[in-house]
């Protein structure tokens, strides 16, 4: 057993948490968050049991904190609970927003595109595949 | 073949989502001039709750983070004994009078309660 071992078993840890979050700026603050945490409790779990297995007691630390589904549905709920009714009209107004600015880059593209000289492209054929790209 | 909870552990779910936040905001609290981190306070809410609540330590991060986010707690950071800087937990003027607020609705719930037993 060795200290690699235990950051490898720690970074594992933080990458299953990591992969049931959606990525964010919060989820990284709440990732350092978890990192120090299990650091503390890892630490003092030594200092009172310096003759345990080091591994043990960092299994230990890692089942206190919670299976990284546990942590991700606590986080989904909070952030639920804290959009409210104006947070998702805000979001359909961004999604009107883009859709907009899509349409006029595609219309700008499609038309630029047919009248190039040797493209042979007609304009509504462009303009459905740029609109296709847009909304990818 | 997966287990369906009982009755009484579903409403324990229930109950314990409601009054962990409250707990938060007692705990820190507690700690009104120096503050608290994360670690802490979980050490804390399980040896003054005698593990009652059964949380897992780091659904309380999501928490701290929704209470954050609604003003109700201030952050700062600290440099850990562990090595790393590590944030602390304070209450904001408005968290402070939230958890007032919860701690007298708290109070009459538990009284009418009583009465109905």
């Amino acid at each position: 057993m060795s200290s690699r071992e235990i950051a490898q078993i720690v970074e594992d840890y933080l990458k299953s948490v990591s992969r049931v979050l959606t990525s964010g700026f919060e989820t990284e603050d709440m990732l350092e968050e978890l990192e120090t945490h299990i650091n503390e409790a890892f630490q003092n779990k030594v200092q009172e049991r310096p003759l345990a297995n080091k591994i043990d007691l960092l299994r230990e630390v890692l089942n206190d904190l919670g299976e990284p589904k546990e942590i991700a549905e606590e986080f989904k709920r909070a952030d639920v609970l804290l959009q409210g009714p104006e947070e998702d009209d805000r979001r359909t107004f961004w999604l009107v927003v883009r859709f907009a600015i899509n349409m006029v880059i595609a219309v700008v593209a499609a038309w630029f595109v047919s009248t190039l000289p040797d493209a042979g492209v007609s304009f509504y054929w462009a303009l459905v595949v740029f609109l296709m790209f847009g909304l990818a | 073949m997966k287990k369906t909870p009982s009755f009484e552990d579903s409403w324990k779910v229930e109950i314990r989502r409601g009054i962990l936040q409250y707990a938060v905001l007692a705990i820190v609290s507690r700690h009104k001039e120096e503050g608290i981190h994360g670690y802490g306070l979980a050490r804390e809410l399980d040896e003054k709750t005698d593990g009652l609540l059964g949380v897992k330590e780091g659904t309380l991060y999501p928490i701290l983070h929704r209470l954050r986010k609604e003003r109700l707690l201030n952050v700062r950071t600290e440099k850990s004994e562990a090595g790393p800087v590590r944030k602390v937990y304070v209450l904001t003027g408005d968290g402070d009078r939230v958890y007032r607020e919860l701690t007298s609705i708290l109070g009459s719930i538990f009284d009418k309660l009583e009465a109905l037993r």
